[in-house]
């Protein structure tokens, strides 16, 4: 059993070691680390208001933050994290999908409405319908064995 | 009061079990915490010497409200939490930096409340290196995995780079945050990764996969897929699959098209997911949706929605989602409408109606809410805000006798030292099917520090 794990960790190091490797070759990145312009407090941040909705190097209109963004970004947070980290930091996805925050965001940021967290409101009436509905929903944040905790005093 | 209160109100039975089991992976892992403590210690007090970029956030939050606890009926509660971040090293830039978050709390009321819940928790804490050319991103320690299909936080490394001809791939491994010694599971392992290739906006298209074993005997194993594609007249096709490998089902489809039409962005939508791939039913599992994935249903999703982006001061959506379920054959279909304006840096005026029916009409309600953010709102001399909320949801089926409920929340906030500092007070009012009379009030401290 040792010896598998010194097996898998010499594979991982060795995987390591050669993506390392690759980026020492000579590569494009078009992709900057942080957004040129602090657009933070602004307003509604729409790429596209700036940018070219495609252009030849990047689908900017995939990231407007529109009406419907909270809800619908998980696509682009699973494909491109980088471009978020260009104007958000790492807390940003923490203060919804971390691992156990005991306060819920609609309570955390009770002082901005306009953000629409899913909890907001009388919520802990409404999410027996939402559960039978639309589990999924659920699972993707209380999905795993810690913050199914919240649900684990009455369902567990 | 309903007896579902008292039950929200009692911790889970299962945390002094767990926290008695395991000791010798509760050893392990305090004695992994301290190690990681020391190294961040080192490498702060290390960037202090060098004068790196330092950057630290401060959240601290003062709730007051009112609960049945196990001794007492109607008791005060006053917790306050302390949420903090810091980051230091090369934040912002290649090289070298550390990344801390993490919260915890003292009730300040001594009450039995939160006896049998954690008083505090690591969100992230890791190390990160970004070669010069900005290509190669390596990170070590507790983080937030979300490569492809995953969504793990894992106490591991992860590497990420840029390939020759626009391909990309990140790989990791670790131990999954999630399970540990308070669930009574100890030898868990997580490895996966993700490559892609990029062809600017025309498309990316990615393979993922993720691991999950527990002494070596695998538990969960899937692989994902996730792409967008540009298609002609700026519509873009994005999509999500996710395949249990076990079983060689599919646990999720995901698939969406946006794309616009004079003023307005469109987006039709298609999901489907297999409770029984997509839940899981294995020990790592989470209890309350272990049940589902044992009832064999199969969940279609569809609908669209429609935002209305003529002017830049209004926003106006409409959302469908139609819900099929195969093996109960009955449906549900959810209809909302939003309209906000907005004025001023973040001030925003809005209303929303959402139409909840299903085949049941326990699955059934109305809700509607509207509420303000002035920002840039004067007390004397001081710029802050001030914001209100109400939510009103009336059931076209009574929960424990009441019809409808009712929530309103009123804020109100400013900032000092050139807006590093703010403090806002909150309180809110709920009346419905679990609280008769609910008033909760809430200060926050935030603070900014940047160097």
């Amino acid at each position: 059993m040792v010896f598998k794990k010194i097996i898998l960790m010499f594979n991982l190091a060795m995987l390591i070691i050669y993506i390392a490797a690759c980026a020492s070759l000579k590569i494009m990145n078009d992709l900057p680390l942080r957004h040129p312009e602090d657009i933070m407090g602004q307003g509604r941040p729409m790429c596209t208001n700036c940018h070219e909705p495609e252009d030849d190097t990047f689908a900017y209109s995939l990231f407007n933050h529109t009406l419907y963004f909270i809800e619908n970004h998980r696509f682009q947070a699973k494909q491109t994290r980088r471009t978020c980290m260009m104007c958000h930091q790492e807390r940003t996805c923490n203060e919804c999908h971390a691992l156990r925050l005991e306060l819920n965001p609609s309570i955390k940021s009770q002082a901005e409405p306009f953000r629409r967290t899913p909890h907001r409101g009388d919520y802990v009436s409404r999410h027996a319908i939402e559960g039978r509905i639309d589990p999924v929903s659920c699972f993707r944040c209380h999905g795993n064995p810690k913050t199914s905790k919240t649900c684990g005093s009455c369902h567990g | 009061m309903p007896e579902t209160r008292k039950a929200m109100n009692s911790s889970s039975p299962e945390t002094p079990r767990s926290i008695n089991a395991m000791p010798c992976s509760r050893t392990m892992q305090i004695r992994h915490e301290k190690i990681v403590s020391v190294i961040f210690l080192l490498f702060f007090i290390f960037s202090g010497i060098c004068r790196a970029d330092i950057r630290l956030y401060s959240e601290t939050i003062v709730r007051g409200f009112e609960r049945d606890t196990a001794q007492e009926a109607d008791r005060i509660i006053i917790p306050a939490y302390e949420y903090l971040q810091l980051d230091f090293g090369a934040i912002d830039t290649a090289g070298f930096s550390c990344h801390l978050y993490g919260w915890g709390r003292t009730d300040l009321s001594s009450s039995e409340y939160y006896t049998e819940k954690v008083d505090g928790e690591l969100l992230y804490g890791y190390i990160e290196y970004v070669d010069p050319s900005e290509i190669l991103n390596v990170t070590l320690g507790r983080q937030q995995i979300s490569d492809g299909m995953s969504s793990d936080t894992v106490d591991g490394i992860r590497a990420g780079s840029s390939l020759p001809l626009d391909f990309y791939i990140s790989l990791y491994g670790g131990l999954p945050a999630s399970p540990g010694p308070e669930n009574d599971r100890d030898g868990d392992s997580i490895v996966g990764g993700r490559f892609s290739h990029r062809m600017g906006s025309f498309y990316d298209i990615g393979i993922s996969y993720k691991r999950l074993a527990n002494n070596d005997i695998k538990e969960d194993e899937r692989l994902g897929m996730d792409f967008f594609i540009g298609l002609p007249g700026n519509i873009l096709f994005t999509g999500l699959s996710n395949l249990d490998l076990d079983s060689e089902q599919w646990a999720e489809h995901s698939y969406d098209l946006r794309f616009h039409l004079a003023n307005f962005s469109i987006r039709p939508f298609y999901e489907k997911y297999q409770y029984e791939n997509y839940f899981g039913n294995g020990d790592s599992g989470a209890e309350p949706f272990r049940y589902l994935a044992d009832t064999g249903e199969i969940l279609s999703a569809y609908g669209g929605d429609i935002f209305w982006n003529k002017y830049s001061s209004w926003d106006m959506g409409i959302k469908l989602k139609h819900y099929g379920y195969e093996e109960r054959d009955a449906s549900s279909l959810s209809a909302s409408g939003m309209l906000t304006w907005h004025g001023k840096k973040m001030t925003r005026v809005g209303g929303e109606v959402v139409f909840m029916n299903g085949d049941d009409p326990k699955n059934a309600y109305t809700l509607g809410r509207g509420y303000f953010y002035w920002d840039q709102f004067y007390l004397g001399k001081y710029k802050g805000f001030i914001s209100g909320d109400l939510i009103y949801v009336r059931y076209a089926e009574k929960i424990y006798n009441k019809e409808d409920s009712f929530f309103s929340s009123l804020a109100i906030g400013n900032n000092f030292l050139e807006e590093s500092l703010e403090i806002k007070l909150t309180c809110d009012y709920t009346a419905g099917p679990y609280f008769d009379d609910d008033f909760r009030l809430m200060a926050v401290t935030t603070f900014l520090f940047a160097r």
